[in-house]
């Protein structure tokens, strides 16, 4: 596995096979198509920036168009409505607390004499 | 184009920079030094890819796809390594995806590659054959066609490192780098194709054994 050495037969007899020539236009032929491929590049950078650039002015036009309609939807409540949670908390105010103490001592007392609370 | 034009006017000569420098002229569209870069290694790109493929067509294809690569990736070129080591990456990555492509056809047994000097040395050029004798014309063109056989009876690697190193004349490490793999490895690849090419063109060895 050592390097081949050059006077090797092998060696000699592959060399005495002739280098393929290519056709004459190949050099012409790759320079062309790599200027076209570079063409085409740079017009569809351009037609993409074009793209984003207008898809930016829409955004932005529609950002403004709907920017009145924000300004005025109202985002406060109706008074009317506020009135009525006002009335509601007067009236859950309004039981009678002596009333509710009087039963709640009248339940006591009965429990008081109840026969299962006697072991107590 | 004007920005080409004009660029000419001033440029160096083409011929004298290496192709490190060259690659940073195209990496600025300058379509003389890529133009300078094909014509410097044209021949050894489609040789390989001759060699390798067996067919002249496929093998002007593969030369154009290699240049259009390194045209497109000439941003992205950094200098670190020889320009030809990557440039022999390049094709060796379209030859094998080629030779994939084209699936089993290619794997030729020794016993099928008899016929396997169909067509082959169409593209070639013959060496000053007028000041040859008809016999040793004949003899020429039977050589190649059956070094060429012999060779495609080669696995990918082993071809491609024989290639390389016959061809191209690459280092070992070179041929390493081109085939992402271990140097050791190259040099069994290559012990190897010598061994099944000494055994193939035996009769030939013996031949220009007798004549030098």
């Amino acid at each position: 596995m050592d390097d081949w050495d050059k006077k090797d037969e092998l060696w000699r007899l592959m060399g005495k096979v002739s280098r393929p020539e290519p056709s004459q236009w190949l050099v012409a032929n790759i320079v062309r198509e790599a200027r076209k491929s570079h063409e085409t590049s740079w017009f569809g950078e351009r037609v993409k920036a074009f793209k984003t650039m207008w898809v930016g002015v829409v955004a932005i036009a529609v950002l403004f168009a709907f920017l009145p309609v924000f300004y005025i939807t109202p985002t406060k409540q109706p008074a009317a409505d506020m009135d009525e949670v006002a009335e509601v908390k007067p009236a859950k105010a309004a039981w009678d607390e002596d009333a509710v103490l009087n039963a709640l001592d009248a339940f006591e007392e009965h429990e008081k004499e109840g026969l299962w609370l006697a072991d107590l | 184009m004007g920005r080409f034009q004009s660029e000419s006017q001033q440029q160096p000569d083409y011929e004298l920079l290496s192709d490190g420098q060259l690659m940073r002229r195209v990496r600025d569209d300058d379509f003389d030094a890529f133009e300078a870069l094909v014509r410097r290694h044209h021949h050894s790109v489609y040789g390989v890819a001759y060699r390798m493929l067996g067919d002249a067509t496929e093998a002007e294809d593969l030369t154009q796809q290699t240049f259009l690569r390194i045209f497109n990736a000439a941003g992205r070129y950094e200098p670190s390594a020889r320009f030809t080591t990557w440039m022999f990456t390049i094709v060796r990555n379209l030859v094998f995806n080629e030779l994939r492509r084209r699936g089993s056809r290619e794997h030729v047994s020794i016993d099928s590659s008899e016929e396997g000097g169909d067509g082959i040395g169409q593209s070639r050029q013959i060496p000053d054959m007028a000041s040859l004798s008809p016999d040793a014309v004949m003899l020429h063109a039977e050589l190649e066609s059956e070094v060429q056989a012999a060779l495609e009876t080669l696995p990918e690697q082993q071809r491609m490192a024989m290639v390389l190193l016959r061809y191209e004349e690459l280092s070992y490490e070179e041929i390493a780098r081109t085939l992402q793999t271990s140097l050791a490895s190259v040099k069994s690849l290559v012990f190897r194709a010598r061994e099944t090419l000494r055994t193939r063109l035996k009769k030939y060895l013996n031949f220009t054994a007798t004549n030098a």
